[in-house]
């Protein structure tokens, strides 16, 4: 810390900017406009995403749409379908753009909804412990007995099919991933002399969690739904392989996969490109969720 | 008993009577502080010594009314501060006392600081919730706090962060926050435990100054006789939560009256002293505070024991100037 604190005398004082309140997020912006991989990261997850939301302008064909007599085209073989089309003909560029739809939708979605339910309930157990926690704890402890796909399809048999409700199902089965990890932060960052001190003030729980608790607990949180939205785009692809997803003809990348799997030996490109894309998000997302937690941390400067 | 240790200096800061702070443990209650009572004056420091676990931070917490609760809870007592029981207060009043009144200085500074806002801001908070000053004032307040522990680059520095900080800096910063207020009483709970020896010295002169300048009451609290000795007025020596012996510095160390505070002295190495010659221990080891009996906590290792010593508490009384002891023994 004292070297640190030598190299960043001089640039300390080069900047002299103003500080308001909101400091800690310019800051953390700040710090992530100088980190290139993390930009980098940003704008192929960006790409991604807005290829698969402009789909319907840009995809050259519906992606339901059979051309008879130009089956199992290769990719870069034919000017009409660039990356070859499937069994049926279907043009592979303009599935894998609305696919793009279906599998980030169902990823960031399932996400979410993991971490509206585990995170308000991890804080809330490590905050009030007690009764709280015990109950909570064990209601982790539950969810983590069951295996993850069983809870997911047990939850679609009783919720019926429909985009919706795979994401419910995904998000629900995840919660206790975020929750577990809120919890054990929180109960550190809540015995912390500044967290004692702010309370010893008269801080109100409202300024105690919005200032100390969630800003110091929330970096690992960050990195796991980063790194989570890939789990949930592999899930969803699971329950479409085994016929619990979307229905076709609607594509996703893990229907896709699944469905061109038969087929890996002849026709490599039906499963390597949408296989390559999952493995873009998971990258784009990975690294955009170091460089978030990176530049929440003013102590990874330099 | 409060009444022998009242002398003539005018209304005392801070007098404490008979404070007690139990815990309250699945294994029965520990009295942590069982009956301590002094009497603090502007521009006093006491050293309050002892050894861990003799109750010396939760005197310092239950002047703050800071005793983690539960399992803890002041049970008994009287906290005079200004002429005004602090137990009396509600705890939106007492959220004004700390801080503004009475501020504390935490034994590990690097965790007293929220790693994610800068120095300056986390010092001008405290500033704008007692003191209600603009930004600007607010700004000018928190840079002369910092300059006046010694912070070198006042402005520059405020703007970096905890980390930026190496630890004899950080715990400045800290002293900064807490006469930020200009608080009339400090209390400073072991604040070099963290700090190498070259560091503590330059923090005890520091807080030694201020404590001049300002002329506000300084509690000192730590197990480290040579401190104690650099910078109290007075010291307050406590053994398993009670107060033993209360007396001017130069007198404590050049008289002590208490057989504790003698074994205390034999135990510390001295510059000056024989140095082939062994030093003493304290035979035995300090009492379990759960349901102590009414006797006194030193007999079990105390040479001079009486037959009384274990069939009553001893209380503290004046064997000299401004000295008091709890032992029935005339050493």
């Amino acid at each position: 810390m004292t070297v640190g604190s030598r190299a960043s005398f001089g640039r300390l004082g080069a900047q002299r900017r103003a500080q308001r309140r909101s400091s800690m997020w310019l800051d953390a912006f700040r710090r992530l406009r100088k980190n290139k991989l993390a930009l980098a990261a940003t704008g192929l997850t960006l790409g991604l995403v807005l290829v698969a939301v402009l789909a319907p302008i840009i995809a050259p064909y519906p992606y339901d749409q059979p051309h008879f007599g130009s089956s199992w085209v290769f990719p870069f073989r034919d000017s009409r379908f660039i990356l070859g089309t499937d069994s049926l003909g279907r043009d592979m560029l303009s599935r894998l753009m609305y696919g793009g739809q279906v599998s980030l939708l169902v990823g960031v979605g399932a996400e979410l909804i993991s971490l509206v339910v585990g995170v308000p309930l991890g804080a809330l157990a490590g905050l009030r412990g007690g009764t709280t926690d015990y109950v909570i704890c064990r209601l982790i402890d539950i969810f983590s007995a069951l295996p993850y796909i069983v809870v997911v399809i047990l939850m679609l048999a009783l919720l019926g099919p429909g985009l919706g409700n795979i994401f419910i199902a995904i998000g629900l089965a995840a919660w206790v991933g975020p929750c577990r990890l809120i919890r054990g932060q929180v109960l550190s960052v809540k015995e912390t002399p500044y967290v004692r001190a702010a309370i010893s003030m008269g801080a109100s729980q409202r300024q105690l969690i919005l200032r100390h608790l969630i800003p110091n607990s929330i970096s690992p949180v960050i990195v796991a739904a980063a790194l989570g939205i890939p789990t949930k785009i592999f899930a969803e692809a699971g329950l479409s392989f085994l016929g619990l997803g979307v229905r076709p003809p609607t594509p996703s990348w893990g229907l896709m996969l699944g469905e061109s799997f038969q087929f890996a030996r002849g026709y490599y490109y039906m499963v390597l490109f949408p296989a390559v894309l999952v493995a873009l998000t998971m990258l784009g997302f990975t690294l955009m969720g170091d460089g978030l937690r990176d530049s929440l941390d003013p102590r990874m400067e330099d | 008993m409060a009444h022998a240790l009242r002398d003539r200096r005018g209304p005392p800061l801070l007098d404490l009577i008979d404070l007690k702070t139990y815990f309250f443990t699945r294994d029965g209650v520990v009295r942590a502080v069982d009956g301590v009572s002094f009497q603090m004056h502007h521009g006093e420091t006491l050293g309050i010594v002892g050894e861990s676990g003799s109750g010396k931070t939760m005197t310092a917490l239950s002047i703050m009314r800071l005793v983690p609760a539960p399992p803890g809870r002041i049970v008994g007592g009287r906290i005079m501060f200004q002429g005004n029981d602090l137990l009396q207060l509600r705890e939106a009043q007492m959220c004004h006392v700390r801080g503004r009144d009475i501020a504390l200085v935490f034994q590990d500074p690097m965790t007293a600081f929220d790693p994610l806002y800068r120095i300056g801001e986390q010092i001008e908070e405290a500033i704008e919730w007692h003191l209600r000053l603009d930004r600007k004032a607010r700004r000018a307040r928190c840079i002369a706090a910092l300059e006046r522990v010694g912070i070198p680059a006042a402005p520059e520095r405020a703007r970096a962060y905890p980390h930026e900080f190496s630890g004899g800096m950080i715990q400045r910063a800290m002293i900064a926050m807490a006469l930020a207020c200009e608080p009339k009483l400090l209390i400073a709970d072991e604040p070099t435990t963290a700090l190498d020896v070259t560091m503590e010295a330059q923090i005890v002169d520091l807080l030694r100054d201020l404590q001049r300048d300002t002329g506000m009451g300084l509690i000192y609290v730590t197990h480290n006789m040579g401190v104690v000795a650099r910078i109290a007025h007075r010291v307050a020596v406590m053994y398993a939560g009670t107060l033993v012996e209360t007396a001017p510095t130069k007198t404590l160390f050049g008289t002590p009256k208490h057989p504790y505070t003698l074994g205390l002295m034999r135990s510390v190495p001295r510059v000056d002293g024989d140095l082939s010659e062994r030093l003493q221990a304290i035979e035995g080891l300090p009492p379990d505070l759960i349901d102590m009996p009414d006797a006194c906590p030193f007999a079990p290792r105390c040479p001079f024991v009486m037959a009384r010593c274990w069939d009553e508490r001893p209380q503290l009384r004046m064997v000299g100037e401004d000295h008091h002891i709890a032992c029935f023994a005339d050493v």
